[in-house]
């Protein structure tokens, strides 16, 4: 019975994950699926994807998403990089410099939005600085449908500002597993700091890497708070297409299919991320 | 590089960083101490005249405030619940997978003597 007992033991530890995921996971996804394939008159098919795709938003929406994300991504993988090495040297308050650094963390999409609204709103700080300095006679507007271009960097620069500190967690906690021995060794042979970090550091941060840039990306895919807070519908996104065919526009169909699209993006990054970062067989020792 | 300088550029780019997280949320902390007629003040001061609770202790009284804290309340706390009762177990069963990062530093240390590195994941 023990025997028995002790084998279970792993099935039954993992099963109530397991149920999680199936009932609230597994099932609404697939439920996301049936919907996005159903048409109106009960009909099955692509129509639902029809009409998005033919929806006059749509192209902006996807457009805008996926530069969103080649920009911000990279940006805040890169800036979370410099900032979990300069964490590393820093040997007086550490952890003072970790916790502020981590309080975007803390801040919900939507405030975060309102925090950066609050600069860059018509007669908000930066149009303040702007006309202190001299370089604008009066307040210029840059969250409008008229200025694509500062609306975008806005949403970008909020978007950075606000999920940086997740890939910096990541990378952080995935640095102090990489054993100092290495770069003294190298330091030794004469690898300058710059050899050291790329030969070294890097390669030893890969699987942290991979785990941040899967979860960053993902998420990055489904923004839209910040969006909706700093331009509502002046910028398309999917996620922000997807609600107002849920809510606005009442058609369950249309949206669900903007979900799978999402999804499909997701999923289709999660697997490069994992191709392309994975360990070749035979790495391990 | 000098160590001096190193140790300057380290300083540079700390101080760089935390102005970065820190400074909207000090403009929006900035804006909402301003009082009702600074909310809408043109140009907007960096530091408010006369920092008031005005706009704070308005914000507490409109109806539903204290609601939907408490409903914001409860959702975390749920969430860390179900969190907690789902991963423990879930944790229980997977033993750590070994990274590049980890397993040579591991072998070391275990296998021969207690490793000096604070960076070791023995420590």
């Amino acid at each position: 019975m023990a025997r028995v007992l002790e084998r279970l033991m792993p099935y039954l530890l993992i099963a109530p994950a397991l149920i999680f995921l199936a009932a609230f996971f597994l099932v609404p996804l697939a439920e996301a699926l049936l919907v996005s394939f159903r048409g109106s008159g009960g009909t099955w098919g692509f129509q639902n994807y029809a009409r998005a795709a033919s929806d006059l938003n749509f192209t902006p929406a996807l457009r805008n998403t996926l530069i969103l994300v080649l920009i911000a991504v990279p940006l805040q993988v890169a800036l979370a990089l410099g900032m979990a090495v300069m964490l590393q040297k820093v040997e007086r308050g550490r952890d003072l410099v970790l916790w502020i650094w981590t309080i975007p963390l803390g801040i919900s999409d939507l405030a975060a939005g309102i925090v950066w609204l609050s600069i860059f709103t018509e007669r908000g700080y930066l149009n303040s600085a702007l006309m202190a300095m001299g370089l604008i006679g009066s307040p210029m507007s840059m969250l409008t449908y008229e200025t694509p271009l500062a609306l975008f960097a806005a949403v970008a620069l909020a978007e950075i500002w606000r999920a940086t500190a997740i890939v910096f967690i990541i990378l952080v906690s995935g640095i102090q597993l990489v054993p100092k021995e290495y770069g003294e060794a190298a330091e030794i042979f004469g690898a300058s700091p710059w050899t050291r970090f790329r030969r070294i550091t890097l390669p030893l941060l890969k699987p942290s890497l991979q785990t941040a840039l899967i979860l960053r990306t993902i998420l990055a895919f489904e923004v839209f708070a910040v969006v909706a807070a700093l331009g509502g519908t002046n910028i398309r996104v999917l996620a922000g297409e997807a609600y107002a065919w849920q809510n606005d526009n009442q058609n369950h169909g249309v949206a669900a299919a903007y979900a799978v699209v999402i999804l499909a993006l997701s999923l289709a990054a999660t697997i490069a991320y994992l191709k392309l970062l994975g360990e070749k067989k035979g790495m391990r020792t | 590089m000098s160590r001096a300088l190193r140790k300057a550029l380290l300083i540079a780019g700390v101080t760089l960083v935390s102005l970065w997280v820190l400074t909207p949320i000090y403009l929006l902390l900035a804006s909402s101490l301003a009082g009702r007629l600074g909310v809408n003040a043109w140009p907007k001061p960096l530091f408010p005249a006369a920092p008031t609770l005005e706009v704070l202790q308005f914000f507490f009284r409109v109806e539903g405030v204290w609601k939907a804290t408490l409903v914001s309340l409860q959702v975390a706390a749920m969430t860390m619940l179900f969190s907690l009762l789902l991963g423990a177990p879930r944790a229980m069963r997977s033993p750590a997978t070994p990274s590049p990062a980890r397993t040579p530093s591991a072998s070391w240390c275990c296998s021969r003597a207690p490793s000096p590195s604070r960076s070791s994941p023995c420590h």
